[in-house]
């Protein structure tokens, strides 16, 4: 098992390596330099003395350089559109957010979501299975960035019943979960309803009913528990991708979360942001597969049996 | 099958049970008390309202350090908690602020000294002194703050020396020598380079506030960075700053003129998307709010609807050396004269911006007393389609070709940007029968192949840094810093060099007429359009102010009637 772990450990370092050194490249080939807003009226005399100052006029290799010996240590570097701030200060100022709003939507995505996927399943062909799969098709048709307008301008301006936008007290947070939550309720509703409905046409289900169990033992205990394994996979990733930050439901319900940063950093030319943020990124993503692999092996002890699971 | 309902049931509930949570009971709402109560204000305020606004705010401001400060997000906060020599009034002049009155300049134009008000008070009761002014001069041209806006300081006498200095001891040196003398506590001495007719308005101009030495050492890097980490002498104090979410301003009792500002505070949301800006406004959630032209609409004619008129122009510019037919006049002339300016603000903006008349836009002083619109007149040529046809025929035939290169036309990628392109090329193949490419690129590339003067023909807006027709017009003279067209006139750059030296402020502002005119005649550049923007405000805010440039808006006049 320590080994096993340990050699995860090492092709989690060997990819965070890849990926911050492909995010170099990538970024490095944007047009343009970061010196933000004013950049176009700065002389030319003050701006090569400022890209000096970056070092952005050494050769690529020396940045590069630079750069993995910064990382190393800890050092993401201070923002270029936020001079006095480090990439760290300002993903701690932002993260908060964005994983709270992260956090409700999930919740509210793995109730509803696998509630309705449940409804179906043991519905199947009849109303409630129509019912939750119309709800679900909404989700998968209806983008956050149309959804998202709706429900401030519906709920919030319109019946006055919730606040169109900030982020300022719980019931802030609600229209921002809802509308971020939709698509993966589609989703999970979905996957939940197909997996409940091939392990209900398993032998053994056949077999649990026949030894006399009760139907909620069955439901319960041998179908929900077997059906759920797909889901996990999945809630793994969509957990990364809802707690970094989304830009449109961030910006629809002004959230001050990560999302923006994202676009904001790219298009700003903003070297320590993009790489900062990107390594943040991958760093969760790889943790979250991880803790994913472990839960997954905790729900089926046969996966625990596989290659390096000693 | 009994327990299947009853499973079904129990998820049924759940599923009520999370949306009841997420529900919640409804949000409490900001205290609506002044957090520094008002029992110091001298005059009280002329309404029973609480003297309190919210505004919606696009961005964040990056860093509220007016050495390292360039965006309007930044100067906007930066003028409302700290103040210059001087302040901009409601018609854009320089009115005394923390000097007692305008400067006393040498003969020679050169040389201000200035008083500084008694009362003046840093927010935390220390007296403003003429120290603070030199010291923030220094740090702003120190390359070791990387002050992107320090060329303008450079204009003071030994500045740039200061800015091209390599090592400590030599930006010491420099700095010792700077043309700032601080004559006793209150009074200060500025000699710059050359003449600068707009010097006075320039120090009420962020970049040129006052900082004190001992608070930015020990905020050290932080400096500018948090709501604890910033200090001033302005009208409001920062005393809150959520980052991305929400800023407040509480009015500062140790301002020298707290008895005229009303406003106890004001509330500015980070608000990005126009939708949600909107909904707040008509939730009152927000007293002022931008919008976007689909919104304009809906607000023509009420009272709410607050155009922004701003000192920025939008123009086409020529690349003369990349495009031999550029360097053509009369090519220059149909390519300008070809394009229905009202027709473009009319379709393809709709938010207010008015066609351009010349290149200076409508508001910006003549440096004399007056405005600069007014005294040169409608300098660019008027369209006129068959005209056009006409002079592109001239034009083709001196040059002994049969028809226009294959050019391409560079713009941002945005929306509107975009749409511009569309209507230019359009206006182009229907009154000259001329097709252009169209080349929407981000904005950062189109500033870098701008800078390195790789384009044929690029759309691009400049926002005055002061008010000023210079800041427009030095722009164009022979291998200037941003005559990115390479476009010369001797005849132009005889004008403006002579403006920036001349003290008589009448003969220099006839300079820049005369030179406008050339530069028009000439089509060197194609303006465009002068740029509006288009807000809401509530009606009961009075006395707010949205200046033509440098910041978005002024709050120590503003209150709540």
């Amino acid at each position: 098992m320590v080994k096993f772990i340990l050699r995860r450990f090492l092709y989690a370092l060997i990819t965070l390596w890849l990926i911050a050194s492909v995010t170099f490249v990538l970024m490095k080939n944007l047009p343009g330099n970061p010196l933000g807003e004013g950049a176009e009226k700065i002389p030319k005399a003050t701006r090569d003395m400022l890209l000096k100052q970056y070092g952005l006029d050494k050769p690529l290799w020396q940045q590069y350089l630079t750069f993995m010996n910064n990382i190393i240590h800890g050092d993401l570097g201070a923002s270029f559109q936020f001079p006095a701030h480090k990439v760290t200060d300002i993903i701690k100022q932002a993260f908060p957010s964005s994983l709270e709003l992260g956090l409700i939507s999930i919740v509210i995505a793995i109730v509803v979501g696998l509630t309705l996927g449940i409804i179906a399943a043991l519905n199947h062909n009849k109303a409630g299975d129509y019912t939750a799969m119309f709800i679900a098709i909404i989700g998968v048709s209806i983008p956050s960035f149309v959804l998202g307008p709706m429900l401030s301008y519906y709920v919030g301006v319109k019946w006055g019943i919730l606040p169109a936008g900030l982020w300022k007290g719980p019931s802030y947070k609600v229209l921002p979960a809802i509308a971020l939550s939709f698509g993966t309720i589609a989703i999970l509703a979905r996957l939940m309803r197909t997996s409940m409905l091939d392990v209900l046409n398993q032998d053994y289900i056949k077999t649990a009913k026949s030894k006399g169990l009760a139907s909620f033992t069955v439901v319960v205990k041998h179908t929900i528990r077997n059906a759920i394994l797909p889901v996990i996979t999945i809630i793994g990733p969509i957990f990364v991708n809802v707690i970094t930050g989304t830009l449109v439901v961030e910006q629809i319900f002004s959230v001050p979360g990560l999302g923006k940063h994202f676009v904001s950093s790219v298009s700003s030319n903003d070297y320590t942001m993009i790489s900062g943020l990107t390594i943040f990124y991958s760093s969760i993503l790889i943790v979250v597969i991880f803790i994913t692999d472990v839960v997954y092996g905790l729900v089926d002890p046969r996966i625990r049996l596989g290659k390096g699971g000693k | 099958m009994k327990a299947t309902k009853w499973v079904t049931t129990a998820v049924a509930l759940t599923l009520m049970g999370s949306v009841a949570v997420g529900c919640g009971k409804k949000e409490e709402t900001t205290p609506t008390t002044s957090p520094n109560g008002t029992s110091g204000t001298a005059t009280p305020a002329p309404s029973k309202k609480p003297q309190e606004i919210k505004i919606n705010f696009s961005a964040e401001p990056p860093v509220m350090d007016s050495s390292k400060a360039t965006a309007n997000a930044a100067f906007t906060f930066i003028s409302a908690f700290n103040e210059g020599l001087y302040r901009t009034d409601k018609d854009g002049k320089a009115t005394p602020g923390l000097a007692k009155d305008f400067p006393k300049i040498s003969a020679d134009g050169l040389t201000y000294t200035i008083e500084i008000r008694d009362n003046a008070n840093w927010s935390d009761g220390t007296p403003v002194k003429a120290q603070d002014f030199a010291y923030s001069f220094k740090r702003t041209l120190d390359p070791a703050t990387k002050g992107q806006y320090s060329f303008v300081v450079a204009w003071i006498k030994g500045g740039e020396a200061v800015t091209k200095a390599k090592t400590p001891d030599e930006v010491k040196k420099a700095q010792d020598a700077l043309g700032v003398k601080v004559l006793g506590d209150k009074k200060l001495e500025i000699t710059l380079e050359k003449p600068v007719a707009f010097f006075t308005q320039m120090l009420a101009f962020g970049t040129f506030l006052p900082q004190r030495e001992d608070f930015v050492t020990k905020a050290g890097d932080k400096y500018g960075a948090e709501a604890d980490k910033v200090i001033g002498a302005g009208p409001f104090i920062l005393s809150k700053w959520d980052h991305g979410q929400t800023l407040e301003l509480v009015k500062n009792e140790k301002y020298w003129d707290a008895a005229n500002v009303k406003l106890t505070k004001a509330t500015i949301n980070i608000v990005k998307d126009p939708n949600t800006g909107l909904n707040l406004y008509e939730t009152d959630a927000a007293d002022l709010a931008e919008i976007n032209r689909d919104q304009l609409k809906l607000y023509k004619g009420k009272p709410d609807n607050l155009p922004k008129p701003e000192l920025t122009n939008s123009y086409l510019m020529y690349q003369v050396k990349k495009q031999p037919a550029l360097a053509n006049k009369k090519i220059r002339q149909a390519l300008g004269m070809a394009i229905d300016r009202q027709a473009y603000v009319d379709t393809v903006l709709a938010n207010g911006s008015v066609p351009s008349t010349g290149l200076v836009p409508n508001g910006t002083s003549d440096g004399a007393g007056g405005e600069f619109r007014k005294t040169a007149g409608d300098t660019q040529p008027k369209f006129d389609a068959a005209k056009a046809k006409q002079l592109l025929a001239d034009g083709l035939k001196e040059l002994g070709l049969s028809a226009l290169p294959k050019m391409k036309v560079n713009a941002d990628d945005t929306d509107t940007a975009k749409k511009s392109l569309e209507f230019i090329l359009a206006q182009w193949k229907e009154n000259l029968g001329y097709v252009a490419e169209a080349n929407p690129v981000p904005h950062a590339l189109r500033i870098e192949l701008s800078s390195k003067h790789d384009f044929d023909i690029a759309l691009s807006l400049w926002g005055a840094d002061y008010n000023d027709p210079m800041t427009f017009l030095d722009m164009w003279v022979t291998g200037g810093e941003f005559d990115e067209g390479d476009y010369s006139n001797p005849e132009y750059d005889k004008l403006v060099k002579a403006a920036q030296s001349e003290t008589d402020v009448t003969k220099r502002a006839k300079s820049l007429v005369e030179a406008e005119k050339i530069l028009m005649d000439d089509q060197g550049v194609a303006p465009l359009y002068f740029r509006t923007r288009a807000y809401l405000k509530k009606p009961s805010i009075d006395g707010l102010i949205l200046p033509s440039f440098g910041q978005e808006w002024e709050l120590k006049w503003t209150s709540v009637k």
